[in-house]
């Protein structure tokens, strides 16, 4: 009995340690199990013709074929009536297109990972960089501002404006594209001597541990892409995107 | 001195648990989403085998020739004139271009997002539409036909159309550029809300922006509004 009462505590960390242990190891083997699962609707599909790409070992025509794709899908976009997204990773840029038109861009302060699935396979390439849909948007702020009047008793427009106007919480707009790849936008804004108030690392663990909690053990993956613009900027993107509006991807 | 051995005893096992808990904390955060990245990139990426066919120079300058012509294409796909606007309506601003350069940029006032609820039937929102357009008129000094919410805005009863009091003038600034669908572009009164999103759906400028676009643009021109 003296013996238990003394390795008390030894027992205790170790049934703590193990059980500790246990849920990590658990939640890592569905993790894996996820990134694996999550093939089949990702841009990662083996393929057989993968054997086939001529040159794509070579960077400058890895360079060229990723050009000329990113042109032909820029075409088909100029058809389209709708304002879509251009996601520009080798350029660090954002834009707005619109017949082709590119109306703005923003320059991506930072983004994580760094450099975000650069060694991609040709198909896998073209699958992850061909056009397609934004969907399942979580956002902080409304597409729409809109603010209900009822007539003979409403306020000034001037007012109206000034509220309408103010700035709140930075951007925070996630979304997952058609290829299964989930988009995290943060908003940054800028202090009184123009320098970018960022915290990256803040808003990271910010997004595991709501990402840990709202999937401990994980059945689905989708790589995600961190970015951080411009407070305006994002909140000018988000506001001209329509839902469900058209993305494109370039590595 | 058993005082601090004790005292050194429980700050070692805090110490001990803080140190654990931390490691399973940042484990579970950090690490997990690492490796789930790694497998899939490294899946993705597992198919890159070496090249079994060989490009020649003669492929590789068909290549750069597919892409010059392609930016062609595109370039001549999404010409939009020698002159066009680009209005912003999130942060109420434009740029001018001519011959694809900005030529001048500024505030300007968009759509106040307001919806105004006359009664159950009747309701409006004062939003910018967004899109391309092209200028359907220009006018000088401009006359503001009102329309029933502009009545019911101000708690009075909409006159019949045609009425005298529907007809206003000098309120629209020296020029308006028409957009089609009852949208302008035009000056305005409260040259002070200049950037803030207070219209009813048309563009307000200040007088001097307000000119020189009416001077570069012409009815054909493409504006475009996000």
């Amino acid at each position: 009995m003296n013996f238990l009462k003394k390795r008390k505590g030894l027992f205790s960390i170790i049934a703590v340690f193990t059980l500790l242990l246990v849920f990590f190891v658990v939640r890592l083997v569905f993790a894996v199990s996820s990134s694996y699962t999550g093939f089949g609707k990702s841009v990662s599909v083996p393929l057989r013709s993968d054997v086939h790409t001529a040159g794509w070992n070579n960077s400058e025509v890895r360079k060229l074929q990723k050009d000329i794709f990113l042109l032909e899908q820029l075409r088909v976009l100029a058809q389209s009536d709708s304002i879509s997204m251009v996601i520009d990773l080798s350029d660090s840029t954002v834009q707005l297109q619109l017949k082709g038109m590119e109306l703005f861009h923003t320059k991506i302060l930072r983004k994580y990972p760094g450099v975000f699935l650069d060694d991609l396979s040709q198909e896998a390439y073209r699958r992850f960089a061909q056009i397609t849909c934004i969907g399942n948007e979580k956002a902080n702020l409304s597409k729409k501002p809109v603010k209900k009047i009822q007539a003979f008793q409403k306020e000034t427009i001037g007012s109206g404006a000034e509220t309408a106007n103010l700035q709140n919480a930075p951007v925070n707009w996630s979304f997952v594209t058609g290829n299964n790849v989930c988009v995290v936008i943060t908003g940054v804004k800028l202090n009184q001597d123009s320098t970018f108030i960022m915290h990256p690392t803040y808003d990271l663990i910010k997004y595991f541990t709501r990402n840990f909690f709202n999937e401990i053990f994980p059945e689905t993956y989708s790589p995600v892409l961190y970015l951080w613009l411009n407070d305006n900027d994002a909140r000018a993107i988000y506001r001209a995107v329509p839902l469900e509006g058209k993305i494109l991807f370039r590595n | 001195m058993w005082n601090i051995r004790k005292y050194l005893h429980s700050f070692a096992r805090m110490f001990f648990w803080v140190f654990v808990l931390g490691l399973f904390v940042a484990a579970n955060l950090f690490l997990v989403p690492f490796v789930q990245y790694s497998v899939y990139r490294g899946k993705s990426s597992g198919n890159i085998l070496p090249d079994t066919v060989r490009v020649s120079e003669r492929e590789l300058s068909q290549m750069k020739q597919k892409a010059e012509m392609l930016k062609r294409k595109l370039h001549r796909l999404t010409f939009a004139g020698d002159a066009f606007l680009i209005v912003n309506t999130t942060n109420n601003t434009f740029r001018l271009y001519q011959n694809r350069q900005v030529v001048r940029s500024g505030l300007c006032s968009t759509g106040s997002f307001i919806h105004l609820e006359a009664d159950s039937l009747q309701s409006w929102l004062f939003e910018t539409p967004k899109g391309v357009f092209t200028i359907k008129n220009k006018m000088t000094d401009p006359v503001w036909r009102k329309p029933d919410w502009a009545f019911i805005e101000e708690g009075l009863p909409p006159p019949p159309p045609g009425h005298p009091s529907r007809y206003e003038r000098g309120v629209l600034g020296d020029y308006a550029l028409d957009l089609g669908k009852g949208y302008l572009i035009h000056g305005t009164l409260y040259q002070r809300l200049i950037g803030q999103p207070v219209t009813h759906g048309c563009i307000r400028l200040n007088d001097q922006d307000l000119e020189h676009i009416y001077k570069t643009l012409q009815v054909g021109s493409k504006v475009y509004i996000y």
